[in-house]
């Protein structure tokens, strides 16, 4: 104990340390312990990438019992931004929705980073600043890092066989380039998996082995089945004809065989081809989407998206152009855009086609329904719809979609989703902004606060590191 | 700790508007006449650096008792503690631009304090940019900027209750254990029976510092201590007071009670802070004051405001101390450093709006008079009218200060002969140019030379008898040979020449070249007033001269 103390030290008092070490292997752990170990007045700032990092971070702090005000803990994007938007303001960024939008943050920051002004309001703010991760890093997040540190001690933790941003454009750091060692003092003590130590040490050990294999850089890596160890592989049967109902099927049973309370089902992403042969990025939001249609008929599962997915911002877009629509034109079939609505925010189809007709060469409209409930319930929705289109608003909108969520048979394939976009209305009437702004604000409130998650997800790695889950199942495939 | 750069203040008791810069000024002496908003400027102050987690304000703090317009106190503050500077609290609130040559004490925030209709009271801190929101700024932030305000006091600052500044300075001395809490139960229970000096003792351990610090600000005291207070309540903190002489402190006069207080906070805020000093004048000797404004005039930190009415204050601090607050005008005056000998001889000017500059001793004697004058004839005086009466000296003397008053802000006229020499024309000229009101004799004349001119025979003859009353030595004016002429019965031309000559004789031996002179001219001037014909250009001038200061 105390042998490990001198060694949180010795890292501590080191001007630029590196501290590697692969998963499960205390890297949390290690950043609480030099918390613990700083004085009492003193702040550290905390980086990593994923909201799911902070999520963990902050668990593990809790758990040390460190006071709050000795660490500030943030996503490195976060980090930026934040800055950003203090000193320059938000029009030297690209629209929230932009894909850029992030890079040219940690671009623009590490240009304001350089200035003293900024620098010493860092140096009177914190004592030293540990990034989480670092694997993870592109090139101009390490660039804004180095700024960001030039004047305080900078601990650096990572596994450089860990990256999980690897398929993105830009360049990833490479431990032996950009950190080297005659300036970055390597630290390589966490030998022990203590992820595992508690709930199934073998696992454990089979994670160390793989490790190494793959340090000597293995082309390929057989993985084996150890169900005595709680790891399970499962391998698609051979089928010769009709192979992907078949493959649906399998794969439905074996998700329903080992699905428990608390689980996560992991979708790969990577760079895939299309039919011409281009590049395109697989495993995103709508592949998940399309993978959840086809097992979760109970729509059991909460589908993960980035907080920054881009999907948030075209919906809320969706909802504000509906209102501008109704409030200009008087001929379109206003009704008929409000079903493409519904099913733009994944609501049933099944579900709308019971409520809302739409036929050829018609204007679309309600249906008749006959049993007594049904129709009170109709009505009601009707004469909310006919307020709302008398007085266009975001006001009116609401207590439309407020109704449709609790009608009979309402069902979505992201129940999640459109709870957002409610509450984002909701936000849009109280500061009488746009529903697309509200969603903004929200994204990046939410950005600060971090996210919990649990129950029963799909996501991928980038999304969460799948720690807070009794079972996780790795959805792969083969390479061919 | 903190300095004020720059200030805000909007809608607020008699202020309209008002913004100005001190820049790096750390001794503001605020003058002006009564009700300029000298003390609103300083409550303005105490206002948005107050500590105090609430303020009731009333309707009356708004101006014009209008509350649709929110009322806003802005300040420019900088040298702040670097616990506010951390980007948790302000950091990224600064609003210094981005550049490379900061340090940190030149890093400034902007905190605004605003009062909408429902009077509450909302501190906040200004962002950089409108896409962040303003941010809070909590009452234990800004006790961090080190506010202090002596202004008009309660007894109860001499006495250990926890809001009192001896308070606090006794406890910045004590170590943690000591609580002085603890250390005044006891004493109150030790009252009951007998009275242990032991515990005093700790209570006395920063009074020997204080003693010193009082010393210098020419307060000289033998002995203070802390002791019961019979007449307070004995279950309050007041129970527990500053004594002098086996007396409560608060039983002094009013000015070694302000003396007292002063030095108090300043031990308090050796390490910067702002000072803020109502009237610092009141109760206190012209030698108290200038040794206490000696003392103020530099701090080493933070930085000190006082309000003033008393010219010993102007006299001993330096021209770039001073600011002038004019009512209705939105920003405050500097005094220039052409200004100085005004300061230093002639302070009186900076606390009327309006300022007669006259040439030398004899308009000034004749405008005292015409004061009197004034006074039983038509029931004003200049002072009533907001107008001081400046002796600036001859020469260009008179053209140039009232120029450069008026560049102050101040309104300006210059009561002279007109006799000047022709270097000193363009100075006139440019009094000209601002629009400047000119009462001058008619071109080429001095003030003898006109008067003998244009008052009736009789007062020319009472002129000559002049019985030179107050005057520094005595001249021969009536001369026997004069005597014998203006016995007789004069023609209209003979009068003229007596005119002539003998104003000729006032000007070559000075007669009147002085105050009781003037003042005698003035009388007789005042005398035959009515008599004077109108077109004269002596009436002329006075009369215009005094509609003048009525407007």
């Amino acid at each position: 104990m105390e042998q490990e103390l001198m060694m949180w030290s010795k890292y501590l008092n080191c001007e630029r340390s590196v501290l590697i070490a692969p998963a499960g292997h205390g890297k949390t752990t290690a950043i609480a312990e030099c918390l613990n170990l700083c004085p009492e007045d003193t702040c550290h700032l905390v980086l990593t990438h994923t909201h799911a990092g902070i999520a963990s971070l902050k668990k593990k702090f809790k758990e040390r019992n460190i006071a709050p005000s000795k660490y500030q803990l943030e996503t490195i994007d976060g980090f930026a931004q934040r800055y950003v938007i203090a000193f320059l303001g938000m029009s030297v960024l690209p629209s929230y929705q932009d894909k850029e939008y992030f890079s040219v943050a940690v671009k623009k920051c590490t240009e304001i980073l350089q200035f003293s002004t900024v620098q010493k309001i860092i140096e009177l703010s914190f004592n030293g600043v540990f990034v989480d991760e670092y694997q993870d890093c592109t090139i101009s997040q390490h660039n804004m890092i180095m700024a960001l540190a030039q004047n305080m001690p900078l601990h650096i933790l990572g596994d450089p066989l860990q990256g999980i941003f690897d398929f993105e454009k830009e360049g990833v750091i490479d431990f032996e380039r950009d950190l080297p060692e005659l300036f970055f003092k390597r630290f390589n003590m966490l030998n022990i998996p203590w992820r595992w130590a508690k709930t199934n040490p073998c696992l454990g050990d089979i994670i160390l082995t793989w490790r190494d294999k793959l340090q000597t850089k293995v082309n390929s890596m057989e993985l084996t089945n150890y169900p005595d160890k709680h790891l399970y592989v499962e391998i698609a049967p051979e089928h010769d004809n009709d192979f992907d109902t078949y493959y649906i099927k399998w794969r439905n049973s074996i998700i329903n065989k080992y699905e428990t309370a608390n689980t996560l089902i992991l979708c790969p992403s990577y760079i895939g081809r299309d039919e011409y042969g281009n590049e395109v990025r697989k495993g995103d939001i709508n592949d998940r989407l399309k993978f959840k249609l086809r097992f979760d008929f109970k729509h059991q599962y909460v589908l993960l998206d980035a907080l920054d997915g881009k999907t948030y911002y075209d919906k809320s877009k969706k909802v504000d152009d509906y209102i501008a629509l109704c409030k200009k034109s008087l001929r379109a079939d206003k009704l008929y855009h409000f079903r493409d609505l519904l099913e733009s925010l994944y609501v049933n189809k099944e579900f709308i086609n019971t409520w809302i007709k739409k036929e050829k060469r018609k204007p679309a409209h309600f249906l008749k329904k006959r049993k007594l409930e049904e129709q009170t319930q109709s009505n009601k929705l009707q004469d909310l719809y006919d307020s709302y289109i008398t007085a266009p608003s975001i006001n009116s909108l609401f207590l439309v979609l407020g109704c449709v969520i609790n009608m009979q048979g309402y069902k979505s394939q992201r129940a999640d989703f459109m709870n957002d976009i409610l509450r984002c209305m909701f936000l849009a009437i109280e500061y009488q902004i746009s529903v697309t702004e509200a969603m903004c604000r929200q994204r990046s409130q939410i950005r600060h606060i971090g996210r919990k998650i649990g129950g029963k997800c799909i996501g991928t790695t980038l999304l969460t590191k799948g720690l807070e889950f009794d079972t996780v199942i790795l959805k792969l495939f083969k390479l061919i | 700790m903190s300095k004020i750069k720059g200030i805000y203040i909007k809608n607020f008791r008699g202020i309209k508007e008002l913004k100005h810069f001190f820049n790096s000024e750390r001794f503001i002496v605020l003058i002006g006449r009564g009700d300029s908003g000298k003390s609103t400027i300083l409550s303005a102050i105490q206002y948005a650096l107050s500590p105090s987690w609430n303020i009731s304000f009333s309707d009356l703090d708004f101006y014009n008792q209008d509350t649709s317009v929110p009322i806003e106190i802005m300040l420019w503050l900088t040298e702040l503690s670097s616990e506010l500077l951390k980007e948790q609290k302000f950091g990224l609130y600064v609003e210094n631009p981005l550049d490379n040559h900061v340090c940190t004490e030149d890093l400034s925030i902007v905190l605004k304090l605003k009062v909408s209709a429902d009077l509450e009271p909302k501190w906040t801190v200004i962002p950089r940019n409108k896409d962040v929101d303003e941010k809070n700024i909590s009452a234990s932030d800004r006790a961090l900027l080190g506010l202090n305000f002596i202004g008009d006091y309660t007894d109860t600052q001499f006495a250990y209750n926890r809001q009192s500044p001896l308070y606090a300075l006794t406890k910045a001395f004590l170590d943690k254990e000591q609580d002085i809490e603890r250390i005044k139960t006891k004493l109150l229970r030790a009252l009951s029976s007998n009275i242990d000096d032991e515990h005093f003792k700790v209570l006395n351990g920063p009074l020997n510092d204080l003693k010193t610090k009082a010393l210098a600000l020419g307060l000289s005291i033998e002995d203070i201590y802390a002791n019961i207070d019979i007449k307070e309540n004995p279950y309050t903190g007041n129970s527990i007071a500053l004594h002098h002489n086996s007396l409560p402190y608060r039983l002094q006069g009013k000015g070694s009670k302000r003396l007292m207080s002063i030095a108090i906070q300043s031990e308090l805020t050796k390490s910067g802070g702002i000072m803020l000093v109502d009237e610092i004048e009141q109760g206190l000797e012209p030698d108290r004051i200038r040794t206490l404004v000696n003392i103020l005039k530099s701090p080493e930190r933070g930085q000190v405001f006082i309000t003033t009415h008393n010219t010993d204050v102007i006299k001993e601090c330096l021209c770039n101390n001073l600011f002038v607050v004019t009512k209705g005008v939105c920003n405050l005056s500097k005094v220039s450093v052409d200004l100085d000998n005004c300061r230093r001889y002639i302070p009186g000017v900076f606390f009327t709006p309006k300022v007669i500059c006259c040439e030398g001793d004899t308009e000034y004697g004749i405008l005292e008079s015409i004061d009197k004058w004034i006074t039983k004839t038509q029931g004003v005086n200049f002072s009533a009218l907001g107008v001081s009466i400046a002796n600036v000296g001859g020469g260009a003397n008179m053209f140039l200060y009232s120029a450069w008053l008026k560049d102050m802000g101040f309104d300006t006229c210059v009561f002279a002969d007109d006799d000047i020499k022709d270097k000193d024309k363009p100075a006139k000229e440019k009094c000209q140019s601002l629009g400047i009101p000119l009462f001058l004799c008619q071109e080429g004349y001095c003030s003898e030379k006109q008067i003998f001119q244009d008052l009736p025979w009789n007062a020319v003859v009472e002129i000559l008898n002049c019985p030179q009353t107050n005057f520094p030595k005595s001249y021969s004016i009536m001369t026997k040979e004069l005597g014998e002429k203006l016995n007789k019965k004069l023609s209209g031309e003979a009068q003229l020449k007596i005119r002539t000559d003998q104003a000729a004789r006032a000007i070559e031996f000075k007669w009147f070249k002085h105050l009781p002179g003037g003042q005698f001219l003035g009388e007789i001037i005042a005398k035959y007033f009515n008599e004077m014909s109108n077109n004269t250009p002596l009436k002329q001038c006075i009369n215009s001269l005094i509609s003048w200061s009525r407007n």
